[in-house]
């Protein structure tokens, strides 16, 4: 039974009886007494004490979805009943059924709960297949009242007979057996045909009555002869909560049924349970997930707009979850302010004190820029002027300054080599100014003195150039030393003579 | 203690009802308005943050930027005392002199333009070959002080084959006069 339990830990089980509500889910039980009007009805009282219990065993929380709940209801004002039909495909089984119930039953089908389950097929000979339904109808107003009750609680009630739930424990072969349950003030009989239940009954007799006396053995006599009056059968089961009392009626009721009656014990699994019904939904529901079990259905008015999305019972918890987001949404601005302004400000406090550190960031970066900017590239220049000047020059003297200023002064051997040098120094683009100041013959006509003054070009202008010696001519002089027999790669200006 | 009669409790339960209800909107409408303030406040703070944001977003670039160049010239700027950076400054000059091969002169320092954040100027002569003169020009950028290098004359030296006579001016920065960005034409 356990085992049922934990493989099905959110279904409900519950026995509605005419005096009372039992209801258990896994370990858990409880039993409420039903207060009813004289027409059958449950009491306003009643109703809202049986609420606030369902409510409280089943501890639930508003948000979650509703759970299922398996009932048992008393046979008491339910049809029990089996029918032969043609052959017909499932989905017009339904239509079939309808236009039977319309026939046998005295209310049209939308003012019944109704359910069926298929027993069996067969073929007389020379006859049409026939299949066999077990059919259970009651009034709709008996089911749609705790269907009401149980939907308010947040679950999601589902009907079948408390005596189908008992005969889950019926042995096989039951033939044309019948599974007697004695209640304190009432009992229900199953009837089985052909080892399928067929019908049951409710009998207001119950074991109440054994303790008057000598009119309990009248009253036991009439309830035996109204039993064998509406069932002819041979083997008797008594199911009780308690083994031991099923072993007191048995005995009991023996002696009092006709002989060809023998009546046996129907245990409910163990030898002590609460209610025999509960037993038996559990064991279904441990069998096949309640699949076997008849369930009664009611055809509802359809519900439209919002109440069709959710079941009865439902919406107002779905309205005030609805409210309370809502108000979360309009709170949660102003919570947020209230939670997070001391770590925003503690956050800001903190990058304003490193204000002094971005400054000398900013001020370190400005200087080292400049100073980057600023120094004048007098290498880059003596660079320009070893590359571009003809062999044979002498410079004699070279002056530079940080505006840009060159004054160059030196020998050619001819005037060819000045323009030469010029037009090299020009086409190098370092230079945005090149001037001849000054080109005059030497003595004897065979060399030329110059004087150049030069500009080069601003930083930014320069920045795009590429002046500096490449690798091939970095690496020259290295080469030359390690070259045996290769003289250093040293001036060769004379002492005391111009570069 | 008189009874009350149905009237008076009547009367009572609307007076507490009224009261009540004045209570209500009185506290609601305070603490309303304090929620409110504080809302305000947060969002100007998150405005704010979000302002400080933008602003910090140059500065891992710009942090990047101003190490690699301390590295280049291997200095940090903020390092420099003004009191004594231009001795050291002239101390280091002599020695990358000194170990390069050039043999320096008279050298005279005297005060630079304050308008242009110069703290000293250093005049010195010295001779010695090409190759040693050219890396003692390009070792005066990466002493670890700011130096720059105001005017440079190069003339013949007697002595020696590849002997040059070199003429500097050098112009040594003030760091804390430093304050914004100024990049003259160069």
């Amino acid at each position: 039974m356990n085992a049922a339990v934990n493989r099905n830990p959110g279904v409900v089980v519950i026995e509605i009886q005419p005096a009372s509500l039992k209801i258990a889910r896994g370990s858990s039980y409880a039993e409420m007494e039903l207060q009813r009007t004289p027409a059958g009805l449950l009491t306003p009282e009643c109703r809202l004490k049986v609420k606030s219990g369902v409510e409280a065993f089943l501890n639930r929380k508003p948000w979650r979805p509703a759970q299922r709940a398996i009932c048992a209801i008393a046979a008491g004002g339910v049809s029990l009943r089996r029918m032969l039909l043609p052959i017909t495909p499932a989905s017009q089984l339904q239509a079939v059924l309808l236009l039977q119930l319309e026939t046998d039953f005295p209310l049209p089908p939308a003012e019944m709960a109704w359910g069926y389950r298929k027993v069996s097929e067969r073929t007389e000979p020379g006859g049409t297949p026939q299949q066999e339904i077990l059919l259970a109808a009651t009034r709709k107003e008996t089911i749609a009242e705790y269907a009401s009750l149980l939907g308010e609680c947040g679950l999601n009630p589902e009907f079948t007979l408390s005596t189908l739930a008992r005969a889950m424990f019926c042995p096989p072969g039951m033939y044309d057996g019948a599974v007697l349950e004695i209640g304190t003030h009432s009992s229900e009989l199953l009837i089985f045909e052909k080892d399928t239940p067929a019908s049951s009954r409710s009998i207001p007799w119950g074991s109440s009555l054994w303790t008057q006396g000598e009119a309990a053995d009248a009253a036991l006599a009439s309830f035996a002869g109204f039993i064998s009056s509406i069932w002819k059968g041979s083997r008797l089961f008594v199911i009780s909560p308690s083994v031991a009392n099923a072993i007191t009626m048995v005995a009991k009721l023996a002696v009092h049924l006709p002989p060809s009656i023998h009546c046996e014990v129907l245990s409910a699994g163990s030898a002590e349970v609460r209610s025999t019904a509960l037993a038996g939904l559990k064991k279904a529901l441990e069998t096949d997930g309640g699949k076997t079990l008849l369930f009664l259905r009611t055809e509802l008015p359809k519900a439209t707009g919002i109440f069709a999305v959710f079941p009865a019972g439902q919406l107002q918890p779905m309205l005030k979850t609805a409210a309370v987001l809502c108000a979360v949404l309009v709170l949660l601005p102003y919570a947020e302010a209230i939670l997070f302004k001391p770590h925003l400000a503690k956050t800001i406090a903190r990058i304003e004190a490193d204000e002094s550190r971005r400054t000398m960031i900013d001020r370190e970066l400005a200087f080292l820029q400049s100073l980057k900017q600023t120094q004048p590239p007098y290498l880059d220049a003596l660079y320009l002027f070893s590359k571009s000047a003809p062999m044979g020059t002498h410079i004699e003297s070279l002056s530079m300054n940080r505006n840009g200023e060159v004054s160059l002064r030196g020998m050619m051997n001819t005037g060819d080599q000045v323009t030469d040098f010029r037009k090299k120094l020009i086409d190098s683009g370092f230079f945005s100014s090149v001037v001849v100041e000054e080109q005059s013959p030497g003595p004897n006509n065979q060399r030329v003195n110059i004087r150049l003054i030069l500009i080069w070009k601003p930083a930014s202008v320069r920045a795009a150039m590429n002046f500096g010696p490449t690798d091939a001519e970095i690496q020259k002089p290295s080469t030359g030393k390690d070259k045996p027999g290769k003289p250093p790669a040293t001036p060769a200006t004379p002492p005391g003579k111009p570069l | 203690m008189a009874n009350l009669t149905p009237r008076d409790k009547k009367t009572l339960r609307i007076a507490s009802i009224g009261i009540g209800i004045y209570l209500a909107i009185f506290c609601g409408w305070r603490v309303w308005g304090w929620m409110e303030k504080r809302r305000t406040d947060y969002r100007q703070l998150v405005r704010k943050a979000e302002d400080m944001k933008v602003s910090l977003l140059p500065y891992p670039t710009r942090a990047e930027t101003a190490a690699r160049l301390m590295e280049q010239f291997h200095m940090d700027p903020a390092k420099l005392n003004k009191a004594t950076v231009v001795a050291e400054a002239s101390s280091a000059i002599q020695r990358a002199a000194a170990s390069g091969g050039v043999v320096l002169g008279p050298i005279r320092e005297s005060s630079g333009r304050a308008a242009a954040h110069e703290l000293a100027t250093v005049q010195l002569q010295g001779s010695g070959q090409v190759t040693a003169v050219m890396e003692f020009l390009s070792r005066l950028q990466t002493l670890g002080y700011p130096i720059l290098i105001d005017s440079v004359q190069v003339g013949a030296q007697p002595g020696p084959p590849g002997m040059i006579k070199l003429t500097l001016t050098l112009v040594i920065l003030d760091f804390e006069t430093w304050k914004s960005t100024e990049v003259p034409h160069a």
